[in-house]
């Protein structure tokens, strides 16, 4: 090939879609498509991508998907409204009963499903985080709708990594779990750094934990398949390695691109975050070598985490607008809170808050000013 | 069979979103726009499907759709320059070698004289090259002949081996 073509394609081949904001994309897309669906719609003919037709039968007992289906397709332009509601707002159980169950069940493969569950759980951490965010109290029923709806998602994307588990699918099980184990490792740090509701908190801590049991019981389960395909164990370790590369390559390339808005020192301690899970990704690239397939898979995972938390939490810290002091100024003075909210684990971070803390039985609202350091 | 519709249209995304996206950042020089115009494209190629419009080639018609979606962002905004390029980190070494700062050097003048092509021939070129398409493919989402794409590549070409020499 000629010089001129050849640089060309390398020069094309430099850049990639990032694979997160790929997928952030689609959540985007998908929510459009489901919300949007009409019925019936007269058929094309010859092209699969003509609009199909489908007619509804009311004279027999409709599933609950298709009641959920027509109640976003006549609601099309309210459902999109709910997607940034918060607990206690008028159009949260709108985005919680209708959209996220019409978007479960039109999610048909098992894994998909799984991850989606997992995505479900986060965004219910990050909605008790936005509300600490925002100083919006949450009452007692709120919270306690909450709290049951993020461990009933966490909960079902454990049952959904055993079943795959059991079905020989050890390595996607293990992947989701990550996944899962991720998101809401992330959410820990932000709660703990708005002072979310101390009940949250927990929580997300106790999700956490079991979270990564179920991962290491899928590693296990990961193990025995291994042993019993040895080629399969080979292909799936070398697949999930290649994807940690570009997803630790991706994150430190959108920590780079953040730089500017982040400031020196938290760039400083996000990259540091990624080196780490660099540094995990090289020893998966030497068990992968060393034939010990389990263990690179085992490691890429852990790689994988490690970029996606540092990732959430730099979009976290953009989502939530907090105002951080981060590096550059010192930080305000401020006379310690005579009421703080418990630090749940003693993790890295500073708070300091001109607060007045009063319980009311149920909740803690916040009034006044928070400073929170963020770090890695 | 609606899931199938949506399950395919989806797949469609999983197939094809790598590609559109290189496609607009190369028109564009901004990876935040590009992903804008991305979810941009496949948006208005499902509105067209849900107005029970017929789409025989989906590859092409997103394409297409693209092309016009990264016009009409143009349009909006001023040329963007190639200093952008390097702080949206495309031409970012995957090592500090000097093979690969060469490239680096070697790229930016290759955009440069790129982007001085008068358009037919830079778009025949950089759907040939860049996004790796066909000419039959190229033929259709440009709506002209096979023979005239070619054409358009070979003077494309031509006009870049001059003006980098």
């Amino acid at each position: 090939m000629n010089t001129i073509e050849k640089q060309l394609k390398d020069m094309s081949r430099t850049v990639h879609f990032d694979s997160t904001r790929k997928k952030q994309v689609r959540d985007t897309i998908e929510q459009r498509v489901l919300a949007s669906v009409r019925e019936p719609i007269p058929a094309r003919h010859h092209s699969k991508w003509a609009f199909p037709f489908v007619s509804i039968n009311l004279s027999r007992p409709m599933g609950i998907s298709s009641v959920l289906i027509i109640i976003v397709a006549l609601t099309g332009g309210t459902s999109f409204a709910a997607q940034g509601a918060l607990p206690g707002d008028i159009l949260y159980p709108v985005k919680v009963s209708i959209n996220e169950e019409v978007r479960a069940a039109v999610t048909l493969d098992a894994e998909a499903k799984a991850r989606y569950e997992a995505r479900r759980a986060e965004v219910r951490l990050q909605e008790g985080a936005e509300l600490a965010a925002r100083q919006r109290a949450l009452a007692g029923e709120e919270r306690s709708k909450l709290e049951a709806r993020f461990r009933a998602s966490s909960e079902a994307v454990r049952e959904r990594v055993m079943s795959l588990a059991g079905e020989g699918r050890a390595d996607v099980a293990v992947s989701v779990a990550s996944e899962l184990e991720a998101g809401i490792r992330a959410q820990e740090k932000v709660l703990a750094r708005v002072n979310a509701d101390i009940r949250i908190r927990a929580a997300a801590q106790e999700e956490g934990d079991a979270a990564l049991r179920a991962r290491q019981e899928a590693e296990a389960q990961l193990r025995t398949q291994a042993q019993a395909d040895t080629s399969a164990a080979r292909t799936s370790a070398q697949s999930r390695v290649n994807m940690a590369v570009e997803t630790v390559s991706d994150v430190r390339a959108y920590i780079g691109r953040q730089s500017v808005r982040l400031g020196a020192d938290a760039t400083v301690r996000a990259e540091a975050a990624l080196d780490a899970a660099d540094a995990t990704l090289q020893a998966a690239q030497s068990q992968l070598t060393a034939e010990a397939y389990t263990e690179a898979h085992v490691q890429a995972n852990a790689a994988v985490r490690a970029a996606i938390e540092a990732r959430s939490l730099v979009e976290e810290q953009f989502r939530l607008e907090i105002d951080l002091n981060l590096g550059g100024s010192s930080p305000r003075p401020t006379p310690e809170s005579t009421a703080a909210p418990e630090r749940m684990d003693g993790s890295g971070g500073e708070v300091r808050s001109e607060t007045q803390a009063e319980t009311d039985g149920g909740s803690i609202r916040i009034e006044g000013d928070a400073e929170l350091r963020f770090g890695f | 069979m609606k899931d199938e519709t949506h399950k395919e249209f989806l797949h469609a995304y999983d197939q094809n979103a790598d590609a559109i996206y290189r496609h607009c950042f190369f028109r564009l020089f901004s990876r935040e726009r590009a992903e804008d115009a991305v979810q941009e494209t496949f948006i208005k190629a499902w509105q067209y499907l849900q107005a029970g419009k017929e789409v025989l080639h989906m590859r092409a018609f997103l394409y297409r759709i693209a092309t016009n979606t990264v016009i009409d962002m143009v349009r909006k905004k001023s040329e963007e320059s190639l200093d952008r390029l390097l702080e949206d980190g495309i031409l970012e070494p995957a090592s500090r070698d000097h093979e690969h700062i060469q490239s680096r050097v070697l790229g930016r003048q290759l955009l440069e004289v790129l982007q001085e092509l008068p358009e037919p021939y830079r778009e025949a070129v950089t759907l040939r090259y860049v996004d790796d398409l066909d000419p039959k493919e190229i033929a259709e989402i440009l709506d002209i002949s096979a023979n005239n794409v070619s054409v358009r590549i070979n003077r494309g070409l031509a006009m870049l081996r001059e003006r980098q020499s």
